[in-house]
């Protein structure tokens, strides 16, 4: 894999879970449960991906109540939004007929 | 992963793109709904007192849709700018947009005349409907396709007044086409992720 691209990043779950949360407006948090919908994704997939993105500092996850229910939100931090970009950048100068490592 | 040559690298980077595109647009479209849900409660119960208004005072319904839609587009105004706008728009399949959305005017230009010059008691209220429903239409293609089914199901939801007795068709219109507006508000409000 070209150094420019992010392993982590690079698995396609995690793509579109960090193009989601980067095509939210700034400083809006995403709920758990319509990100896995609108992603269609289960809770245990759409958990664990959002555990690898969190452990990278990528996204930052907030856990309070809605009343009495518990909610959970996400949404991305610099560094994720930094390296999403660095990545589909990447991703874009190999279609261009850059570096393909 | 191993990429071992220019084309399974360039491959692979487009199927990431078209992933990445897919989560990109997923969201957008919800955020659409989201913005989009409180305008249709609104105009549904907008609709809902000017045709049961109607329906009830048949004398006074000219008073009753004046009010009714001054009061309407004021809220709008007001929700508009409450709202804070969506700064990123889609740049992909636009001439294709552009193209659907005449055709779809001159669709409906047709209907309208169809509609108009029918002499049917109940046309310019078919009229009033289908005009939403082909706004609905458009806005769909462009900015997400529940409201695109939204539009079609409304300009059916009117047509089929055809069907329908002049007084019967008031209460049709203010309670399945405002109903059915405030129902698709509150699905709409459900898609929001935020």
């Amino acid at each position: 894999m070209p150094d420019d691209l992010d392993a982590i990043i690079h698995a396609p779950a995690r793509l579109r879970i960090m193009a989601a949360l980067a095509a939210s407006p700034d400083g809006s948090l995403l709920e758990f449960k319509r990100l896995r919908v609108l992603l269609g994704l289960t809770d245990g997939n759409l958990g664990a991906h959002i555990a690898t993105l969190e452990g990278a500092g990528y996204v930052a996850v907030t856990k309070d109540f809605e009343g009495k229910r518990p909610r959970t939100r996400i949404a991305a931090t610099k560094a994720g939004h930094a390296a999403y970009r660095a990545h589909v950048a990447a991703l874009r100068a190999i279609l261009d007929g850059g570096d393909v490592g | 992963m191993t990429i071992s040559n220019t084309v399974q690298a360039r491959e692979e980077a487009r199927l990431a793109l078209a992933a990445a595109e897919d989560g990109e647009s997923r969201l957008l479209a919800a955020l659409i709904y989201g913005r989009a849900s409180p305008y249709l409660i609104l105009w549904g119960i907008a609709w809902m007192a000017g045709y049961v208004g109607t329906f009830l005072a048949p004398e006074r319904g000219n008073t009753i849709w004046s009010v009714v839609t001054a009061l309407g587009w004021a809220t709008t105004l007001l929700l508009v700018l409450v709202q804070r706008r969506i700064g990123r728009g889609r740049r992909s399949r636009r001439g294709l947009r552009y193209s659907a959305s005449a055709v779809l005017m001159t669709a409906y230009a047709a209907l309208w005349a169809f509609v108009l010059l029918s002499g049917h008691a109940n046309a310019l209220g078919i009229y009033a409907g289908t005009v939403t429903g082909f706004a609905y239409l458009v806005a769909g293609l462009w900015r997400g396709p529940l409201l695109a089914v939204l539009g079609a199901a409304l300009t059916l939801l009117f047509l089929a007044g055809f069907a329908i007795p002049p007084m019967g068709f008031l209460l049709y219109a203010g309670l399945l086409g405002g109903g059915g507006l405030v129902a698709a508000g509150l699905l709409l409000a459900r898609c929001d992720p935020t």
